[in-house]
């Protein structure tokens, strides 16, 4: 569905071209859910904008459905592509439903009249937005969440056989982009259409995706099922730069603690365990194990089953009935010895 | 959802595009309105002509000379420019609102009407200059020239102010639209100078606005432009629907938004400049009759949005030209007064309502 080629992209100016990304070469499928991911500054924004043919490529090509993006007119390439942007609209006496309407833009004639077939697709692209609620409603009163899957219904109403969504959950609450993360994987899956959503939720992404392109700082593109990518290394690689660690069993960003007290862990494999070992990294602890156990004077955290926690420090040893207590305590302790 | 890709073959859930949908008693009362007040005036003046002896000029039967003289040549032109000139400027202010994503912008706000005055004043310092006598005897050349001059005032004017959109923010762009206003009106009196003392006066009673001046023979200039420009007006009710989500979503659509610019400038220049040229500067009727309108019809939708403003525009315009020529006791009010009195305010409540001027309604 969409290839690129040797694809070059970055800005032109008087002063020379600015490269952000070169020799990129992809390709997505039609019903394929791909997400865009990558620090900030590595260039998402300026390849959305390019493969929505917004921006012209320095050098390489954008080919959709077989045809170079480049040579396409702007109707038609509304009739292939859709976008979903991050910038609101303001649009306060549309319906949903006008608005939704305007999708049908590249099909209507001089007057935008719909015909009986533009508005059964319309309704369509409300439904499948999970909007029909909304219909009637104007989009100025519609909440962030409603607006957006307005916005999606516009852009499905437009038949598009690629879909670029550019930070679509950026201002939603968390129930609110878990619910639109695995609606457009459902709407990828049903129409067939190509998506392609650039995003800060690298965990909504890992669950997601049919396939990551992780942009880096350095310009390369890695790209594969999230897994793979996951296991072989390149998110770590991506992410690594940014003064983060990046934590492949849990499949999250951290940042990365080179100093601070050492404290010993052991305890069942659990989900205590995990959520202790959490508590400590976030309050600055490094972590050693049973397995490399370091020196003996450091304080040793033991996971008593459901009984609570026990803490051995320099020869005492405490209880500790939650996490809150424990951490103050191993803080304390900390700065004492530092003092 | 199980739809496939060609999606038609589900009935819709509903027939068809709900609330949107104004009752059609609306615009029945919208193309009432202009009606009733252009009769109003024709009967309505210092000298009161009973409706009946209207009815029968109309019909082309005999009354008697001074009546036929007071609606032939001061009446019936009058009625027919208030209703023309006020669809224009309706018309040219929707599409500057909707362009400039902007709510207080009109011809008039964002300069346009300056620059159509500067270029008449320049049309008519230049006729003084270079022996207006040869000038004023080619009446249909002198007069297109004005025309013309108020084109290319107001072009001139769009296009800096087109620019300057760009890189300012709504209100920016509005505070800039006042200040080429400005600079016209004061680059107007510099070319005043150049002219004889009748023309001044002539000018300065121009300026103050007035739908009375326009003549038989002047509506085969006025009325041309016009047409033009409220044709375009509803030819570009599809664009302008689609630039309410902003410029890239209107690209990502199909629309040319470069041209678009282009032709909806060109419009509202066509509408705005033949409207100065002849009756002056005509304030606040531009900024408020959309705003009046999207109240009436609860919509953006420029389909419906368009022919309301026009009959809106006509509708302010006959009713100021009727608050003017009421048989006043001591004199004729000024149109731009009656304009501003009840502009003024208007204004000031969109201000009101629109504080933060971020959820526009436009």
């Amino acid at each position: 569905m969409l290839e690129l080629d040797a694809l070059d992209i970055g800005y032109r100016s008087r002063s020379g071209n600015k490269s952000v990304a070169g020799q990129i070469n992809l390709e997505l499928d039609a019903g394929e859910f791909v997400c865009l991911l990558g620090p900030n500054g590595a260039g998402k924004s300026t390849l959305m904008r390019t493969i929505a043919g917004m921006q012209p490529p320095l050098d390489g090509r954008v080919r959709v459905g077989g045809r170079n993006l480049q040579e396409m007119s702007a109707r038609e390439r509304a009739e292939i592509i859709g976008v979903v942007l991050t910038e609101k609209v303001t649009a306060g006496l549309l319906t949903s439903y006008a608005f939704v309407s305007l999708g049908r833009y590249p099909y209507t004639k001089w007057s935008g009249k719909l015909s009986e077939h533009d508005h059964r697709i319309v309704w369509n692209a409300i439904s499948m937005a999970g909007a029909v609620e909304l219909a009637d409603r104007f989009v100025g009163e519609l909440s962030d969440g409603e607006r957006q899957r307005v916005t999606l219904a516009r852009a499905l109403a437009q038949q598009p056989r690629l879909l670029i969504l550019d930070e679509m959950t950026a201002f939603l609450d968390l129930p609110r982009r878990v619910e639109i993360m695995a609606l457009l994987r459902q709407i990828a899956r049903d129409t067939g259409c190509a998506m392609l959503a650039s995003t800060h939720e690298l965990d909504l992404a890992l669950r997601n995706a049919d396939r990551v392109w992780l942009l880096g700082t350095d310009g390369n593109v890695r790209h594969g099922a999230p897994e793979d990518l996951v296991l072989a290394g390149d998110f770590a690689a991506t992410f690594n730069h940014e003064g983060m660690d990046f934590d492949p069993l849990r499949g999250a960003l951290y940042v990365r603690q080179r100093s601070g007290p050492e404290v010993l862990l052991c305890g069942e494999r659990s989900v205590r365990l995990e959520w202790t070992q959490r508590a400590l990294e976030r309050c600055g602890f490094r972590l050693r194990n049973e397995e490399t156990p370091g020196p003996e004077e450091i304080p040793r955290v033991e996971v008593l089953g459901d009984d609570g926690w026990q803490l051995n420090d320099s020869g005492t040893a405490q209880s500790f009935g939650n996490l809150y207590e424990l951490t103050r305590a191993l803080t304390y302790h900390a700065e004492g010895k530092l003092r | 959802m199980s739809e496939g890709t060609t999606l038609d073959t589900r009935p819709p859930l509903r027939d068809s595009s709900p609330r949107t949908n104004p009752r059609p008693s609306l615009f029945s009362v919208l193309l009432a309105a202009p009606l009733v007040l252009f009769a109003l005036i024709l009967v309505i003046g210092s000298i009161p002509i009973p409706i009946g002896d209207v009815l029968r000029f109309l019909v082309g039967a005999e009354v008697d000379s001074t009546t036929a003289t007071i609606l032939w040549e001061l009446r019936l032109p009058r009625a027919i420019t208030a209703s023309v000139c006020g669809a224009a400027l309706g018309a040219a202010g929707l599409q500057l609102q909707t362009l400039f994503r902007n709510p207080l912008a009109g011809p008039w706000a964002l300069g346009l009407t300056g620059g159509a005055q500067f270029g008449v004043a320049l049309v008519i310092a230049t006729g003084a200059v270079v022996g207006s006598s040869t000038l004023e005897r080619l009446t249909f050349l002198n007069e297109l020239g004005i025309v013309t001059g108020a084109v290319l005032g107001a072009a001139l004017v769009a296009t800096v102010v087109a620019s300057a959109s760009r890189y300012v923010t709504t209100m920016t762009l509005l505070i800039f639209g006042l200040m080429l206003g400005y600079l016209s009106e004061g680059l107007v009196s510099i070319v005043l100078h150049f002219t004889t003392e009748v023309q001044g006066r002539v000018f300065s009673s121009w300026n103050n606005g007035s739908f009375a001046g326009v003549e038989w023979q002047h509506f085969p200039t006025l009325l041309p432009c016009l047409g033009v420009g409220l044709a375009l007006a509803l030819g570009l009710v599809k664009p302008l629907n689609a630039l309410l989500l902003g410029e890239r979503y209107a690209g990502s659509l199909g629309l040319s938004v470069g041209r678009a610019r282009l032709v909806i400038l060109v419009g509202a220049v066509l509408l705005a400049a033949p409207v100065t040229a002849y009756c002056g500067p005509v304030l606040f009727v531009g900024i408020i009759v959309p705003h009046i309108a999207r109240g009436l019809l609860n919509t953006s939708d420029h389909r419906l949005l368009m022919p309301a403003v026009m009959l809106t525009g006509s509708t302010l315009c006959l009713a100021a030209d009727l608050c003017v020529h009421l048989p006043w006791e001591r004199h004729f009010l000024h149109l731009n007064a009656v304009n501003a009195a009840v502009g003024a305010p208007f204004v000031m409540w969109i201000l009101l309502r629109n504080r933060n001027m971020r959820a526009l309604d436009i």
